[in-house]
């Protein structure tokens, strides 16, 4: 029976139907249609609920086999498992609205997720000392432009130069840059139709 | 009822549906013979998991956090098709994989990914459940918890290949620092700089939809591009076309909208 149930073709079968009702919903207007595809979306909505459950199983799951096993670092495994047992204990008796748990996010996870978002300045700096290092034609092109572009438009240098490079930085966001990404995403979305059929189809297969 | 403002889009679709299965029947019947490019980024994702095996390192692979949109974000897909491929050749070699996810939905679509990998390599028992790991659902926690893997376990390859708006540098930095080989790819212009600055190959778009294909020859996949380059010559008269009524003072847009 489970043979039957988890057999490629039922998947398929399923994953064809959901996609052909949400396609046909966005051309036609008929009650039946929309309402279903609806229900296709709010089962979407529900299953990622559930996922933060099955994330939050399967990491507990991950890092008591860990501390059993005294494997890697054991001990920061230790306080993981306390944060998310205290934090889910707060959220699911004093709820998420309460202050003490508005207290935790605010405080301790939010300055947390600044102090890391602050690395990317950091991470900026060295990645672009790496990629301005010329060492063809296209590095060199690269960096004349950002050069022009980084002057022109995120520092006062340019203008105070000439007012020509702010210009120029702006016809080359305005115009090549905005031509070239335009050209690139309308190639894709037609390679993105061409895959969701394969997917669609079953021929989308490993290497 | 039909929404008749949408016929010229809804012809357009299925023009590109019947040129791409059109361009994929063709080949299988051998009245064409097409062949792929050679694209240096797809090539280096076997040269990465050859190097890893080379090491003896695990392979790390994640799909990136997304902006949080989860699995609504249309870059997943091919993410988690490259996964599968990653998968394959990574059970062939017979080495570890780590995936790492930043949203809980895709841990049994990703654990899919790489089971169905493991089968299509011929070795089906390369497969453990700690090959895919949930780390968190906020972006800068899943970031450091996927840095923090690539500094303890160091792969020897990292792919970074799906969804990816502001973690790339923070994921990509620290991996560039150790010297892993690192390829990526994403369709978020906003990341897509980040990732040239600071990987050794970056799938730009398009790219990550051929991996299959590449690796495959398959017939019908490879047809399908002859589909693809169909559509794309469309698109591209229908561009020209717009042009010329553009400077005529006419709107393509509109008039194709009203027909």
């Amino acid at each position: 029976m489970s043979g039957i149930i988890k057999s490629r073709e039922i998947v398929l079968g399923l994953t064809l139907l959901c996609a052909i009702i949400m396609a046909v919903n966005y051309y036609v207007s008929v009650q039946v249609i929309s309402t279903t595809a609806s229900t296709i979306v709010s089962w979407g909505v529900i299953i990622s609920a559930f996922s933060v459950i099955l994330g939050a199983i399967i990491t507990i799951r991950f890092h008591l086999g860990r501390i059993q096993k005294k494997r890697g670092d054991w001990l920061w495994s230790i306080w993981l498992i306390i944060s998310i047992i205290v934090v889910y204990t707060i959220g699911i008796t004093f709820t998420a609205t309460s202050y003490i748990y508005q207290w935790i996010i605010i405080n301790v996870l939010s300055g947390l997720s600044e102090t890391v978002y602050s690395l990317v300045g950091l991470f900026a700096i060295t990645a672009a000392y790496r990629s301005f290092r010329i060492r063809n034609t296209d590095a060199g092109i690269l960096f004349a432009v950002a050069t022009i572009v980084i002057i022109g438009q995120n520092i006062p240098i340019g203008e105070m130069i000439s007012p020509v490079i702010p210009a120029f930085a702006k016809w080359i966001l305005d115009y090549p840059n905005v031509a070239a990404n335009t050209a690139v995403v309308m190639a894709e979305l037609v390679v993105a139709t061409a895959y969701s059929i394969r997917l669609l189809i079953g021929r989308e297969r490993g290497a | 009822m039909f929404k008749t403002y949408l016929t010229v889009p809804l012809l357009l679709l299925l023009s590109y549906i019947i040129a791409t299965l059109a361009g994929a029947e063709l080949t299988k019947r051998g009245r064409l013979k097409p062949t792929l490019r050679r694209l240096p980024a797809i090539d280096a994702i076997e040269e990465a998991v050859n190097r890893s095996t080379e090491m003896g390192r695990p392979v790390h692979y994640t799909v990136g956090f997304g902006g949080g949109r989860g699995v609504n974000e249309p870059g997943l897909i091919p993410g988690l098709g490259i996964l599968q491929n990653v998968a394959t050749l990574c059970a062939r070699n017979n080495i570890p994989l780590i995936h790492t996810c930043g949203f809980g939905e895709l841990m049994p679509i990703a654990d899919e990914a790489i089971r169905e990998g493991a089968v299509l390599s011929g070795n089906p028992e390369w497969y453990r459940p700690e090959y895919n790991r949930f780390i968190s659902q906020e972006v800068y926690s899943y970031a450091l918890g996927v840095v923090n893997i690539i500094e303890n376990e160091k792969p020897g390859a990292s792919f970074l290949i799906g969804n990816v708006w502001g973690e790339a540098l923070i994921i990509t930095e620290p991996a560039a620092a150790q010297g892993i080989m690192q390829v990526s790819g994403c369709r978020t212009f906003s990341a897509m700089p980040f990732l040239i600055a600071s990987c050794d190959y970056v799938l730009i778009l398009s790219e990550m939809y051929n991996v299959s294909a590449y690796y495959t020859k398959d017939e019908m996949l490879v047809g399908s591009y002859l589909g693809t380059d169909t559509a794309q010559l469309i698109t591209v008269i229908l561009l020209i076309l717009g042009f010329v009524l553009a400077l005529s003072g006419q709107d393509l847009f509109k008039i194709l909208t009203k027909w």
